[in-house]
């Protein structure tokens, strides 16, 4: 005889959503706190990838923009917002092939852009362009849709243009965006760098923010513990004067 | 007839000889020997006799090992020195026979571990060095910094900046205040290497001497020899040097944005964050076209009067105590490693390496002492990096820890 899946509804007043919290005895995933599924289901060091990834990505664009004779700083500036989504997107593929998670590319239908996901346990990321970082989520009905999947447990049918049906197993995951800014408007080294950079959970209308987790401090510093007074502005200048051993082998005794 | 020991090295007689500053005839006369016949020892037209050699090892103290050992095979130059032209030739032998056991050294460790590998960035400079411009270097200054990951901020760390990109650094204690630091290529190893002279010297000294030959580095790998023995030439060398060492430790950009006033009072503020002495300061200053000549000769004026010149640790913050010397850390854990791994006992290194104890502690930038039999265990086999993976949440305040994955 087959396993029953047993559960109740739950109300979570802070988040604003019902929940759907299996019997914790069953062998089913349990959808729990945003917070606590981010911090069990994300591998820090993909985490600390993606961060670093996204200081490098805006750090090139704008050198790869500032290089180019001929655009005026104001064109500069308008291609490098519209770059800004890219560099996310580059930032989040390579890191998650690096870490072995698994990402798509979807097209949608209403406008024939490419949206990555990518699956993270749990989690599924996107990735989002802020101006500043008190910016409410820009809804569009795919991240409603997909933010609304940690609702109900189901195999998930967005509509996102490029099939006819999700092949893909949703269920009980919640949705992220990587919120991305630079640090001011003009186009300057400085001003072009990265200046926030956020893992955010939306509620399931995708109108508010449940999560924010600051990764900017990541970006900057990986995940090496804070300093005090000026060391605070100062680079994180790794150690990387790592001496091993050589391997021996054993049968000639000669190393590598 | 008594026959000499067959396999005593002239060479190392030399090296040994040089290292503590001797002429023949002083040699010859601490062990009751005519200069001469120091001198046939050295070129091997004749061996010493084996009591011979226990007095000249005791006399020179050095192990009677050291003079039965192959000496390196590889003559060292060009080797650029910092206050070369003060120096006498007598004090750089000195330290030139430093520099080859610098090389046994790494020679020895590098059989049995894995150290980082050089990556000396390729800056498409000019081949000639006269052709190099200001420009070049703070352009060359700047690109570092950049694949370095530093942007304009201070250098934490300007000797692991060099080890990093697996420059093997030593700090050695010659007591002279004319040598200041030096670098050289080994071609057998492949590597350049760094020293730099800690006697008296501060921290802001030390970092800036390191720089200096990162410049060296950097902008000099087609200088010959001889290019390097000229005067001429060589005052060129050291002047771009000089330059590079201010660009990498206080880049243009941000000198210019945090110097608001130039004035000591303003230089000695910004020391500790830059880890730049003010004096050194004030010659970026000129070199960046902001004080003219009369300028930076008033301001060293002004530094002599407050008693900030003329003598070593007379700036403020030359306390080691308040800016601490960074140290080298290649060599030490190279040897951490073979001793922790088992590779070598204490006693092992110590045949290997026929060195005088003190000497070969001091070039690999141990302890005194730490190579004695039953001196500490190092616990740790290779560095490994603590940290502590986790975000805050930007709406509840709370600190998220992510669960680090076993891999």
């Amino acid at each position: 005889m087959g396993r029953q899946k047993t559960g109740h509804l739950i109300f979570m007043p802070r988040i604003g959503i019902i929940l759907y919290r299996l019997n914790p005895s069953r062998d089913f995933p349990v959808l729990d706190d945003p917070a606590q599924m981010l911090r069990h289901d994300l591998d820090p060091e993909f985490i600390k990838s993606l961060s670093i990834a996204m200081g490098w990505e805006y750090a090139d664009g704008y050198r790869v923009l500032e290089e180019d004779e001929y655009l005026s700083d104001t064109l500069k500036n308008e291609e490098f917002g519209r770059r800004r989504g890219g560099f996310a997107i580059r930032a989040l593929a390579k890191s998650a092939k690096k870490h072995g998670i698994p990402y798509n590319f979807r097209r949608l239908n209403c406008n024939g852009q490419d949206k990555i996901l990518v699956k993270a346990g749990r989690v599924i990321i996107i990735q989002e362009c802020i101006l500043s970082t008190t910016d409410h989520p820009q809804t569009a009905e795919y991240k409603r849709e997909l933010a609304d999947a940690h609702g109900l447990i189901r195999q998930l049918e967005l509509e996102l243009g490029d099939q006819p049906r999700r092949i893909s197993d949703w269920s009980g995951c919640i949705l992220a965006a990587l919120l991305h800014a630079p640090k001011g408007p003009r186009f300057t080294e400085s001003e072009r760098s990265l200046g926030a950079l956020m893992l955010a959970v939306p509620d399931a209308a995708y109108r508010n923010w449940i999560v924010r987790l600051d990764l900017h401090r990541v970006a900057m510093y990986g995940f090496a513990p804070p300093e005090t007074t000026h060391a605070e502005q100062a680079p994180a200048q790794t150690d990387n004067v790592i001496i091993t051993p050589k391997k021996r082998d054993s049968a000639t005794g000669t190393g590598e | 007839m008594t026959v000499g020991v067959q396999n005593f090295s002239g060479v190392r007689l030399r090296e040994a000889r040089l290292a503590r500053g001797l002429y023949m005839r002083s040699l010859g006369d601490l062990i009751g020997v005519s200069g001469m016949a120091i001198s046939n020892y050295e070129s091997g037209e004749d061996k010493p006799q084996p009591e011979r050699v226990r007095q000249l090892a005791e006399r020179l103290n050095f192990p009677i090992e050291f003079f039965t050992k192959r000496p390196w095979s590889e003559s060292i130059e060009p080797v650029f020195w910092r206050s070369r032209a003060a120096e006498t030739k007598h004090a750089r032998e000195m330290t030139e026979q430093r520099m080859k056991w610098l090389c046994e050294i790494f020679a020895f460790l590098t059989e049995e571990v894995n150290v980082p590998a050089q990556k000396i960035p390729d800056l498409n400079l000019p081949q000639d060095f006269r052709l190099i411009t200001a420009e070049h270097i703070e352009g060359a200054a700047k690109t570092i910094r950049r694949s370095w990951g530093l942007r304009d901020l201070p250098i934490p760390d300007m000797i692991l900046a060099l080890e990093n990109v697996g420059i093997p650094v030593t700090a050695l204690e010659i007591s002279s205040d004319k040598q200041d630091g030096f670098c050289f290529r080994c071609k057998r190893l492949d590597r350049a290497f760094v020293g730099i002279n800690t006697y008296n010297a501060s921290a802001c000294r030390a970092r800036l001497d390191a720089a200096h030959e990162l410049g060296h580095i950097i902008l000099h790998g087609n200088v010959s020899p001889e290019q390097e023995r000229d005067p001429a030439s060589r005052k060129i060398l050291e002047q771009q040097a000089f330059r590079f060492a201010g660009a990498i430790l206080f880049p243009r950009e941000a000198f210019l944005s945090e110097v608001g006033a130039i004035s000591l009072d303003y230089f000695c503020s910004l020391k500790k964050r830059w880890g730049m002495s003010i004096a050194a300061m004030i010659i970026r200053a000129f070199d960046l076209g902001l004080i003219d000549n009369e300028a930076r000769g008033n301001m060293f004026q002004y530094m002599s009067r407050r008693r900030w010149r003329g003598g070593p640790l007379r700036e403020p913050f030359d306390d080691l105590s308040v800016m601490p010397m960074e140290r080298p850390r290649m060599l030490r854990r190279a040897i951490d490693v073979v001793l922790s791994e088992g590779i070598f006992a204490r006693a092992a290194i110590r045949a290997a390496l026929p060195l005088p104890q003190k000497e070969l502690e001091q070039l690999v930038g141990v302890t005194p002492g730490f190579l004695e039999d039953g001196g500490e265990i190092v616990p740790i086999v290779a560095q490994t990096r603590r940290e502590k993976p986790q975000a805050v949440d930007l709406e509840s305040g709370q600190i998220l820890e992510f669960i680090p994955r076993k891999r």
